[in-house]
């Protein structure tokens, strides 16, 4: 029979994992109801979110003497509410998946370079790292945005440029620990070549923790790329911050345009937080010190 | 030590002439000409080609980074093609503005952040620890110029408490500051919070007890000193995320610092402008980096700087 204390802690300890699970469930139904609409977006928009109608512009919501026509008003062109948020989620979580796909290759790739080949190509790169790390990645990525007035492309790689730092350190470090081991070891003593031993052994080691940071990365690039957009930086279709940005002139006489919108994105990041946390606990509870 | 600075020092300058190496070069892809693009239309073909001289753009690209190099080192900015004086001089009147906007908010998170954090992990699992966790994943969530622009509204639209627009007073910079508080406050709380779990379960802390120390002296004195190793590193990644969200909160704001200034240059196609910001703001970057790691070495004399 363990002492009172311990099983109190046994019992504290299986509640937080029973809550973390809630919040893993709760993201995880955000992000799914959010992705499905954007998927099966164009079949549920009521209107064409491009199509704009000075007559019923800035009409309020439903519960503020709108009509159901419009649940969620109309903005300062008359285009229907839902419509564009759903057009928008389109726009957003593509940039934003794309982008953190992308930059899980970048990181993965010098990572694992890095991790392997300890000589000056392995020191290079790390250098790399550190240049990024030292620079503040805002300043840059406005510029660059603001000179070449990005498309759906050039968004993606400048928003790329963000954060492979972090999956770079992640692998390294990793299969630097790796490598110690016998596995490695014995892979090289039958002839295995170091590529093969990096891809098809030491890399699928830090996949959990990639699928972690990879969530939380989502919830980063939606944010960084909807602010970006409301700078008037971004694409110039319609997403969650060029919405922003559309309604910002209308904060006195159309509140329900920025509040919303930005209501949609908080609900969205929230939901990929959620959901990463959650797994972080149940995937890598190592990691929880490193973010 | 002092080796330790002066490699350092070495490395910062480094990193700064990369920074404005990397800045010009972005600025001379542009599609479009500045000498066009700042002369009035209908200006005549020979004012343009006078501007073209003037700034030196007939030169061949390397002729052009390596003057304007050598003139960084003399301490010559450029002139800016929107004020038509110096840059160097505009940009640092407003950084003032900048660093005040940034350590009150970085003030204000710190304030929230340690007393939440240090409780939190004093009572693990009871309602402020609670409090803290949603506030931190649900701060973590929040868009930047969302909140900024919804206390706009409530404040300045609604309840015109306080000026939307305004002057540098103490007024001015308490919405903006606040933003950016709440932005850079969830890692802080974090990193509180995790790094006093860990301190308290080590036995000094007991001994101190046993000791009969005071609890508040033992939390907030010897653990926390301790903790504050984990919050620093933290802190110098934030002091990055500080600048960009201080560019998206003067926006808002209409805060004359010089995230504005930046953003009206970019706007402009103010390109020696947009240079020194870059360069000001690499350098202040970097310092503030610098003096992180000297704090380090005081608060964890185990941490032994090599040279």
């Amino acid at each position: 029979m363990p002492p009172m204390a311990n099983r109190v802690q046994v019992l504290r300890n299986t509640t937080l994992r029973i809550r973390k699970h809630i919040s893993l469930t709760m993201g995880a139904v955000v992000v799914l109801a959010v992705v499905a609409t954007a998927l099966i977006g164009p079949r549920l928009t009521p209107y064409n979110p491009e199509r704009s109608n000075l007559d019923e512009k800035l009409l309020p919501p439903v519960w503020q003497s709108g009509t159901f026509q419009h649940p969620l008003g109309t903005d300062g062109m008359g285009r229907d509410m839902v419509s564009l948020l759903i057009a928008g989620a389109r726009t957003s979580l593509l940039i934003s998946f794309s982008a953190v796909f992308l930059t899980l290759l970048i990181g993965c790739t010098v990572g694992l370079v890095a991790g392997f080949l300890k000589g000056l190509v392995g020191e290079l790169l790390m250098r790399l790292v550190d240049l990024q790390m030292s620079f503040p990645y805002f300043l840059l990525a406005i510029t660059v945005a603001s000179v070449t007035k990005p498309n759906l492309l050039t968004l993606i790689a400048i928003l790329s440029l963000a954060d492979w730092v972090v999956y770079a350190r992640l692998v390294r470090g990793m299969i630097l620990q790796e490598s110690e081991k016998d596995y490695v070891q014995a892979g090289i003593v039958v002839g295995a070549s170091r590529a093969r031993i990096a891809t098809r052994y030491a890399l699928p080691q830090v996949l959990p923790s990639i699928v972690v940071i990879a969530t939380l990365e989502m919830a980063t690039m939606i944010l960084l790329e909807s602010t970006l957009d409301f700078l008037g930086l971004g694409v110039q279709t319609t997403s969650w911050g060029v919405i922003l940005f559309d309604g910002r002139q209308y904060l006195a006489t159309g509140w329900w345009i920025t509040t919303i919108t930005g209501l949609v994105i908080f609900v969205t990041v929230l939901g990929f937080n959620l959901m990463g946390d959650g797994l972080r606990d149940i995937l890598d509870p190592r990691l929880r010190l490193v973010r | 030590m002092s080796k330790f600075i002066l490699r350092r020092l070495a490395q910062s300058a480094f990193l700064v002439v990369g920074v404005a190496v990397i800045v010009f070069c972005i600025l001379r892809f542009i599609p479009g000409d500045p000498a066009l693009l700042m002369a009035a239309p209908g200006t005549p073909k020979q004012a343009i080609e006078g501007y073209r001289t003037l700034f030196g753009l007939d030169k061949p690209f390397g002729v052009q980074l390596i003057t304007y190099l050598s003139k960084l080192a003399h301490g010559d900015f450029g002139t800016s093609f929107r004020y038509q004086t110096a840059t160097l001089p505009i940009v640092l009147q407003r950084l003032p503005n900048t660093l005040r906007l940034t350590s009150l908010g970085l003030f204000i998170a710190l304030l929230i952040a340690i007393p939440l954090g240090v409780e939190g992990a004093r009572r693990r699992g009871s309602w402020i620890d609670r409090f803290g966790l949603v506030l931190s994943i649900a701060g973590q969530s929040l868009p930047v110029f969302w909140v900024g622009l919804l206390l706009v509204l409530v404040f300045a639209v609604h309840l015109r408490l306080l000026p939307a627009i305004g002057s540098v007073g103490w007024k001015s910079i308490v919405l903006p500051a606040l933003t950016l508080a709440l932005a850079v406050l969830p890692p802080l709380l974090r990193i509180v919070r995790t790094q006093m779990i860990d301190v308290l379960s080590q036995d000094y802390i007991m001994t101190a007890r046993v000791f009969g120390l005071s609890s508040p002296r033992i939390y907030y004195w010897y653990a926390l000193k301790n903790a504050s190793i984990g919050l620093v590193t933290v802190l110098g990644v934030q002091i990055g995320y500080l600048i960009g969200g201080s560019i998206v909160v003067e926006m808002i704001f209409n805060y004359p610092g010089v995230g504005m200034l930046m953003m009206n240059s970019l706007n402009a196609r103010d390109f020696p402008m947009i240079q020194t910001i870059a360069i000001v703001v690499s350098v202040t970057f970097v310092l503030i980096n610098l003096l992180v790691d000297l704090i380090y070495g005081l608060l964890d004399p185990r941490i032994h700087v090599e040279g």
